[in-house]
């Protein structure tokens, strides 16, 4: 229904720019009153979905660090496991094209609800991404590909990631061959005494 | 309706202040710039080749809402191709309007491609202010100045028609920072600024190894309750302050500067990026006026008058 909504309030937003355009050529007038129609439209539309705090992209709610935050902490880690049965982090940058910060969420959420045969398949494509990520860090080339065209300069994600396959000597000798979905939770306070604090949930594994 | 006439005449008085046409096309440039930063910075199409299982929770509202149909990466590359044409034409200040108008109507459909499987609002993204902004510009005269080819002027050619537009695009630069005010004293009240909720949030930016790149000073912080407290109090009032910046030229002297540093010390203590940031640059005088077009000190509310 939201979605269905927010459609219509940005087709709203083209019928008033539309006016606006028409006007300009003398096709409706007077021109200031298509303007101020467009104006007041783009300022009821944005400060609806501001105000109301429910997002009509791209009128959105900007909801950046909005309530408390929660005591207790949920997250998701996808670790890669070698030849040797050694587990190992994953570089952020191994999922491109997709955002760590949206397929951490997804995994979350979503992935615990696939039918078993999905989520393999949606393991396997990510052991396959992790695997060739591994390979091309560890060649040399770097770990993920969207800093092609603009290099260091490339846009980050909304979350800053740390990059640990950054030098080949970092970046895990021996082939993966299956791959960890863990859920992580810890409280905060807790941990800031001891870091070591977290309690994990494997939720899937798959194997090649 | 003594009321309803001022009201009116204060409505006429904010958004049709004339305005110099060299800001309007900086704007133009801005955001087009940006717009092509995130572009060349993501391989967005590629995300419509994702395995199906990823897709099965997408409702076909938000399907039909954005035009994302999965499985079709090559014509998203081709749609992608004409976002970067026509935001670069745009950026030259070439067929401006019209590539204003064709690279906002792309955004609108490639930035939800993004993040569509999980969310479809990609908010967070960057490309926002962009489709708004680029779809308000093709609206008006953005390439009377700073663009390749045509004739040479001063910049300092000014009127309403180069006001209403800026004007719009710095207030939906301004709601980043209003909304998310609005967020959290809707969510948590005054309270959102104490400091117990200010050091939570700090040990939620900086204890998971897999976001926190700068660790040290969130968690200094983090132990400082009075700093938290200042920490607070300060990031609320910036956040509903800074529409101020709309009508009082004096407080963007202040207010833009504080915004940059607070998007630092947001960087560096929480490990957050806003990728609307270099946007606050629709907000600088970017070049000389021509006499009787700079609103005085209170801002375009008194421009006319």
């Amino acid at each position: 229904m939201l979605n269905v909504a927010s459609g219509l309030c940005f087709l709203g937003f083209l019928v008033a720019a539309a006016l606006v355009g028409l006007s300009e050529r003398g096709l409706v007038a007077p021109r200031r009153r298509f303007v101020n129609l467009f104006l007041g439209y783009a300022v009821l539309a944005s400060f609806t979905a501001g105000l109301s705090q429910r997002d009509a992209w791209p009128f959105s709610k900007w909801p950046m660090a909005g309530g408390r935050a929660e005591a207790e902490y949920s997250a998701i880690r996808i670790v890669a496991v070698d030849e040797d049965g050694v587990e190992h982090g994953i570089d952020y940058r191994a999922w491109q094209p997709m955002a760590f910060d949206e397929l951490m969420p997804w995994m979350h959420r979503t992935f615990p609800r696939l039918p078993r045969l999905s989520q393999d398949r949606v393991a396997a494509y990510l052991l396959e991404k992790a695997e060739a990520a591994r390979r091309q860090a560890r060649s040399g080339d770097g770990a993920g590909y969207l800093h092609r065209y603009l290099g260091p300069l490339a846009a980050p994600e909304f979350d800053l990631h740390p990059r640990p396959w950054s030098s080949p000597e970092a970046v895990p000798s021996r082939p993966f061959v299956s791959l960890r979905v863990y859920r992580e939770t810890w409280n905060q306070e807790e941990r800031r005494r001891d870091p070591a604090r977290a309690s994990r949930l494997l939720l899937h594994e798959h194997r090649r | 309706m003594r009321i309803l006439e001022r009201a009116r005449a204060a409505w006429d008085r904010f958004w049709f202040a004339p305005e110099t046409a060299r800001n309007l096309a900086a704007a133009r440039i801005v955001l087009a710039a940006h717009a092509l930063w995130i572009l060349l910075s993501r391989d967005i199409p590629a995300l419509s080749a994702l395995p199906a299982e990823f897709w099965t929770e997408v409702p076909a509202s938000a399907r039909w809402r954005f035009l994302i149909w999965e499985g079709h990466p090559s014509v998203e590359a081709a749609l992608q191709a004409a976002a970067v044409i026509a935001l670069v034409l745009a950026l030259l200040g070439v067929a401006a309007r019209a590539c204003c108008l064709l690279a906002a109507l792309l955004l609108y459909h490639l930035a939800p491609l993004e993040t569509l499987f999980f969310t479809p609002s990609p908010w967070a993204k960057g490309l926002t202010l962009p489709v708004l902004g680029l779809l308000t510009l093709s609206l008006a005269p953005c390439a009377d100045v700073l663009r390749v080819g045509g004739a040479r002027t001063t910049g300092a050619a000014s009127g309403p028609e180069h006001g209403w537009p800026l004007r719009l695009v710095q207030l939906f630069a301004c709601q980043p920072y209003l909304f998310s005010g609005i967020a959290k004293l809707r969510s948590a009240g005054l309270g959102w600024a104490s400091p117990e909720n200010m050091r939570a949030w700090l040990l939620l930016a900086n204890q998971d190894d897999q976001l926190a790149v700068f660790r040290a000073p969130g968690l200094w912080l983090a132990d400082r309750p009075a700093l938290c407290a200042a920490m607070g109090i300060l990031g609320l009032a910036m956040d509903l302050a800074f529409i101020l910046v709309l009508f009082s030229r004096r407080s963007r002297v202040v207010l833009i500067p504080a915004a940059v540093l607070f998007h630092a010390a947001i960087l560096v203590t929480q490990n957050y990026a806003f990728l609307s940031a270099p946007l606050l640059l629709v907000f600088v005088d970017w070049g000389p006026r021509a006499r009787g077009t700079r609103p005085p000190d209170d801002g375009p509310a008194r421009a006319r008058a």
